[in-house]
């Protein structure tokens, strides 16, 4: 009796179940996807959130004509997401980094500290090449503050940092499977072209600067021929579940030749984060345009 | 066509590399750790940096070869510093300190080589009678004859604005004041505006300054005019003398001859020591620190005051050690006598 109690209760329940799963299994129809294709579709966020650990080396000639070296650690946000206008085309993306470095001379007699925040945003146009791979390239806006800090300087104890650009931007991406992992695999490089930054002359003070109120000409006109930063971020994304495991890789390089100064400032990072995409909604007839994929 | 197409595209590609390279690239001179490069690397920092070779019209080319030819590759560390050291007396500046682990070079000439003119214990037992007050590094008092004093010995001691309210109260009485600065060695010259506004009514011109803008002997900026605004809290107007000596240096030396341009000021006793270089700092491959003047700080009749403030004239002199060996300290003695009939 029980068996035959077991038995219908299934027979019953898939029963029930068996339109739905018609229902499921059945091609979307020719409206349907005519529908799908012109309704907004739904843009996810993709998001990581990084902490980076790695090695700054600084050389600043107002400050020193010694390099630094030391620990840098860092944490990282990225925020990309399809385009309202053209979805499938084009994407934005926000990025923000906060390094603090404690660094020494080779001697081991000075130390120095660094902080840099940096915030860019970004729009670019992307190719789908293959399936599962795409290029993008584009424009960044960025903005940068920070300083360096050597501690054991009379009045050129530190040199602040400050800068806007405007600057060429490209991204590659590849979406495979490995086995049952998913991965994503991005390399993405920035490179200012031209902007604005601070910097004090050759012998100046920040006394004079900024107590007297000399502060004429600390505003330099940036461009290649004084200034040249670059930024290479290597990532690839583990998709466990939900979310995804970040490592990668982040270079950046800033440079600077003004006033007969020179600033030297190299990172070497390794990445390690959370990623993921984040719906806002989910109306499972909606088309999506993901940037994973 | 394409072919043309293609190369346009590569030489662009090239000349945005190679302006990448040019720029990124560029060489900061690296000065080897051994005698000749550390030597070079500190002879290399003044002769870019150092802000008074023309005024105290040294050539240092000479005097870098002068003392190059002392160098040899086994001299031991202590050997290189004494080398190095004694090529930076040739600066004659104060300011100027090689600091090693072992060692600091400096030049006090100016001051070994001229009286004391400040007795810290024959104040403090014959005039303060060890009972004064004392507040962000200022000892004060009203005097028998009612003339204020305040002896300020360092400008590193950070003045608050509540304290030198407290301070000038409690002298408001007093028919005039006494601004003993003697052996003070300098210290931030943000506390010299602090002391200073408390004695114009005014925005007042009281210097220039410049910087240099390149490394040749000769790259300054124009001089740009230092203004102090008056406080206000509580001003002092009465007459002041200033107590000046050879130990008054650096920020002591700018407050001298920032003061000394005030009317109803006088400033007594000796020439002060000087030192009116802004000093930065820098550093050898050995980690050795190097301190300069690297920005003149001008009085404000745009002199230098590199070796001094001359006193206020007919106001120059130096103590009478006799009457010192009984209790009289004859620089403040005329300052008092000076204040107590009015500044006559």
């Amino acid at each position: 009796m029980t068996t035959r109690k077991s038995l219908l209760c299934a027979l019953l329940g898939a029963a029930l179940l068996f339109p739905g799963c018609l229902r499921a299994g059945e091609p979307v129809s020719e409206p349907l996807q005519e529908k799908l294709q012109e309704e907004e579709p739904l843009r996810p966020v993709a998001t990581a959130v990084t902490f980076e650990i790695g090695r700054q080396s600084a050389l600043d000639t107002y400050l020193s004509p010694i390099r630094y070296r030391g620990l840098d650690v860092a944490l990282g946000y990225e925020r990309l997401r399809a385009a309202s206008f053209a979805p499938e085309k084009w994407f934005t993306r926000h990025n923000v980094l906060a390094n603090f470095a404690t660094m020494t001379n080779e001697s081991g007699s000075g130390s120095m500290l660094s902080f840099y925040l940096d915030y860019s945003f970004a729009m670019l146009r992307r190719w789908q090449l293959l399936d599962g791979l795409w290029l993008a390239g584009g424009g960044e806006a960025a903005l940068t503050l920070g300083g360096l800090y050597n501690q054991r300087n009379s009045n050129n104890p530190a040199t602040a940092k400050a800068a806007i650009d405007l600057g060429a931007t490209a991204m590659a991406s590849y979406h495979l499977r490995v086995g049952r992992l998913p991965l994503t695999f991005r390399y993405q490089v920035s490179l200012p072209v031209v902007g604005a930054y601070f910097s004090p002359a050759f012998g100046q003070s920040y006394y004079e600067m900024f107590y007297i109120g000399n502060t004429g000409g600390i505003v330099q006109f940036g461009a290649w021929h004084n200034r040249v930063d670059l930024r290479n971020y290597l990532s690839v994304d583990l998709h466990l579940g939900k979310m995804a495991l970040r490592l990668g890789y982040r270079q950046l390089m800033r440079t600077t030749h003004v006033n007969h100064i020179d600033t030297q400032v190299l990172n070497h990072m390794f990445v390690l984060g959370i990623s993921g995409e984040i719906f806002r909604s989910a109306p499972p007839a909606r088309r999506v345009v993901s940037l994973y994929y | 066509m394409k072919r043309k197409h293609i190369s346009v595209k590569t030489g662009l590609l090239l000349s945005i590399l190679s302006l990448l390279l040019l720029s990124s690239c560029h060489k900061v001179e690296v000065f080897e750790d051994d005698p000749y490069g550390n030597f070079d690397a500190l002879w290399t920092i003044l002769d870019e940096r150092y802000c008074f070779f023309e005024y105290k019209d040294i050539d240092w080319s000479q005097v870098g070869m002068k003392y190059r030819k002392k160098l040899t590759e086994r001299m031991t560390s202590e050997e290189l510093f004494d080398v190095c050291g004694d090529m930076l007396m040739e600066l004659k500046d104060g300011h100027v300190n090689l600091v090693s682990a072992h060692n600091t070079s400096r030049y006090w000439d100016w001051l070994n080589n001229s009286p004391e003119n400040y007795q810290e214990r024959l104040v403090d037992e014959y005039y303060l009678n060890f009972d004064y007050r004392y507040t962000s590094g200022i000892k004060y008092k009203i005097l028998p004859q009612n003339v204020g004093y305040m002896y300020y010995g360092s400008f590193s001691s950070a003045i608050g604005e509540g304290n030198l309210d407290q301070i000038l109260a409690y002298l408001a009485t007093s028919t005039g004041l006494i601004i003993d600065v003697r052996s003070n060695g300098g210290g931030s010259l943000s506390n010299v505006e602090t002391l200073v506004s408390r004695f114009i009514n005014q925005e007042t011109l009281v210097g220039y300054i410049s910087h240099k803008t390149g490394p040749g002997h000769q790259d300054f900026s124009e001089l740009y005019p230092i203004k102090y605004k008056p406080s206000n809290r509580i001003r002092y107007q009465k007459p002041v003398v200033i107590l000046a000596n050879r130990g008054t240096f650096s920020a002591a030396n700018n407050f001298v001859s920032v003061m000394k341009a005030l009317p109803n000021v006088v400033v007594m006793g000796d020439i002060t020591g000087g030192g009116s270089g802004l000093p930065f700092s820098s550093e050898l491959p050995n980690g050795w620190s190097i301190r300069f003047s690297a920005s003149p700080i001008y009085d404000v009749n745009r002199e230098h005051t590199e070796f001094g403030v001359a006193p206020t004239e007919g106001f120059k002199m130096d103590m009478d050690l006799e009457q010192a060996s009984q209790g009289h300290d004859s620089i403040l003695d005329r300052a008092i006598a000076y204040i107590a009939t009015g500044g006559a």
